[in-house]
């Protein structure tokens, strides 16, 4: 543990002190071109099982100073970010050019165009950092690409919780394309406590301003969703009563969530955050929170501990429950109960949205909408279908451009010339195949998926396996074919 | 095929509702105590069915070993090798290219004298 003091001069914990000195350096930050440009879109790494694998940050990290953020503890794990924390853009205009077919293309820009760009696959802006932090806010580097994202009605969901989506130059644009409804907006919102937020997610509105937003952009009649991650068990709970009402009335209509998962591997600024969460959530210390996951994490999911489905059953069957009364759809993030998705999206995006239809433009070549579709299909006939890797991932698609998986972390010491010629079905191809690997969708969620056999191709073929609380629900009334 | 449920469902079933019963009224540390004590995960059956093959891009590689250094040096002059990791090679066109009029019969290899004929009649 870190010898730092507990409590700062006026009593609030030094981590929370420590963050806000963070967000507080932040403020008022240019970027500096000098220091070049940020790499951005990308392809996302969980695209086993995600609906959209296109995903953008416009800053190479964050201005918000959340203790739970699992961005800041892989950033301050990689060794390329030593030394070197100041904050770079992503060449907007250049990005803008390259949307547009206007400049001559690499080949990774060239890839991304085919398989994205040209068809309006939607654009997901928040994977790693927060689009509306106070880097957005003095710098405005997206607020060109939101005005080209509206003039040419592209498909965009924003994740976000940062204060600067309400500034009058972004408002005026949501006003402008609120007839059009090509946006969405995400809220990551994990307490309905103002006062517990303040010491959690460091710097960012309250929780009350973040539902008022909401209400704001959903009476626009843009498509809101909950982002209830990551769900800390001790705090989460505390108010999920209260959250979950409020975000209804706040107009969202998809709710989305992922519990909190903790790494095995462990950077001292990451301990001293994690010491202070452990206390909220009901935990004495690090070593607590330590043991907590280790004993309740399945082995088969390797470092990143992930709580095992038991401890998580009781607040899942909550927002199920709530979702069906409510008609929201409810996404699930989590390898646990991935099945129970109202949509095959895990961000709660909707199967149908007649309003601006790109909006449905997500892939369902991934295992969220094949597990969903799978549990449907049980409690629809009895029967537990079998899945194939060409049935879940189909064939041709931006999964077989090499450009595409170059920088994936697969292809970390191997010799230059598999990496250049390794395609991201080679990669997954190989997860779905080796029952070792912790992405192995046996492993993953947890037998959930279990092997049967393989098919023509030499591959695993992978079969529904029912769990104790569908029997459990079902007889209690559940309706479990939504 | 059995699954998971067949050999953990009752079991899981039990201490989920015994969870359920004992949590009643409970403070977090209790309920974190509770967890711990209740809520541990079991083990995955072992496979015992048949494994895939799981070296990715294994189906597209092949390791070459020449006879000497100049005959590697001479590979190196034609192809591009780069030494990341290992000395390895990607840019094969020129490679594919000759197998293809090989197997055309455009070229025929005499392996009695180690040489290559020309045979421009034959259509690829």
């Amino acid at each position: 543990m870190s010898n730092q003091s507990e409590s700062s001069s006026c009593g609030r914990p030094s981590i929370v002190d420590e963050a806000m000195r963070w967000v507080r350096e932040n403020e008022g930050t240019k970027i500096d071109p000098c220091k070049g440009s940020y790499p951005s879109p990308r392809i996302s790494s969980e695209l086993m099982d995600c609906s959209m694998p296109l995903t953008f940050d416009q800053y190479s990290f964050c201005g918000l100073g959340c203790l739970y953020c699992f961005a800041y503890f892989f950033k301050s794990q990689n060794p390329s970010m030593k030394g070197k924390m100041g904050v770079k853009a992503v060449d907007i205009d250049a990005l803008i050019k390259t949307m547009e077919s206007k400049i001559k293309q690499g080949r990774t820009a060239s890839a991304m165009q085919k398989h994205f760009y040209n068809k309006k696959f939607l654009f997901h802006w928040g994977g790693l950092a927060d689009p509306f932090c106070s880097f957005e806010k003095e710098n405005k580097e997206g607020l060109k690409l939101i005005k080209w994202l509206g003039e040419n009605n592209y498909p965009t969901l924003f994740s976000f919780k940062g204060g600067t989506v309400l500034a009058k130059p972004y408002m005026e644009l949501w006003q402008k394309y609120s007839k059009q409804r090509n946006f969405a907006f995400q809220f990551s919102i994990v307490t309905a406590d103002d006062a517990t937020a303040a010491n959690v997610e460091v710097g960012v509105p309250s929780p009350t301003s973040r539902f008022k937003v909401m209400k704001t952009l959903s009476d626009m009649g843009y498509w809101t969703i909950l982002r209830l991650r990551p769900f800390l068990i001790g705090i989460t709970d505390r108010t999920l009563d209260e959250i979950l009402e409020k975000s209804f009335e706040a107009g969202a209509r998809g709710i989305s969530t992922e519990f909190f998962a903790m790494d095995c591997r462990m950077t001292d600024g990451m301990k001293t955050r994690y010491n202070y969460l452990a206390k909220e959530m009901g935990l004495k210390d690090f070593d607590g929170l330590e043991d907590y996951f280790r004993k309740l994490s399945p082995t088969e999911r390797g470092g990143y501990r992930r709580l095992n489905r038991d401890v998580k059953e009781r607040h899942i069957k909550k927002l199920y429950q709530f979702a069906v009364k409510h008609n929201m759809v409810l996404g699930i993030s989590d390898p646990d109960f991935k099945e129970l998705n109202m949509s095959g999206s895990c961000c709660a995006m909707p199967d149908k949205f007649p309003d601006n239809p790109l909006l449905e433009n997500w892939s369902r070549n991934q295992l969220t909408y094949h597990l969903t579709q799978m549990r449907k299909h049980y409690h629809k006939t009895g029967e537990c279908r079998t899945l194939t890797f060409t049935q879940c991932y189909g064939i041709n698609t931006f999964m077989d451009e090499t450009s595409l998986a170059n920088d994936h972390v697969a292809v970390i010491g191997v010799s230059n010339a598999v990496r250049q010629r390794s395609t991201l079905r080679d990669i997954i191809r190989q997860r779905w195949n080796n029952l070792d690997s912790a992405a192995n969708p046996r492993n993953y969620f947890h037998g959930k998926l279990m092997p049967a056999g393989m098919d023509n191709e030499g591959n695993m073929i992978f079969k529904y396996t029912p769990s104790s609380y569908e029997d459990r629900w079902t007889a209690e009334g559940i309706d479990l074919t939504k | 095929m059995a699954g998971i449920s067949d050999f953990l469902g009752k079991k899981n079933e039990d201490r989920v509702a015994r969870f359920q019963r004992l949590s009643k009224d409970k403070t977090a540390e209790e309920l974190r105590d509770l967890e711990k004590s209740l809520l541990r995960p079991d083990k995955i059956p072992t496979h015992t069915g048949k494994e895939a093959r799981t070296m990715a891009c294994a189906d597209k590689v092949i390791k070459l070993a020449f006879n000497n250094v100049e005959e590697k040096a001479l590979f190196a002059k034609y192809f591009t090798v780069t030494n990341y990791i290992e000395d390895s090679c990607y840019k094969l066109d020129m490679l594919v290219d000759f197998l293809k009029a090989l197997d055309s019969g455009r070229i025929r290899y005499v392996e009695s004298k180690r040489k290559f004929k020309l045979r421009p009649s034959v259509n690829s």
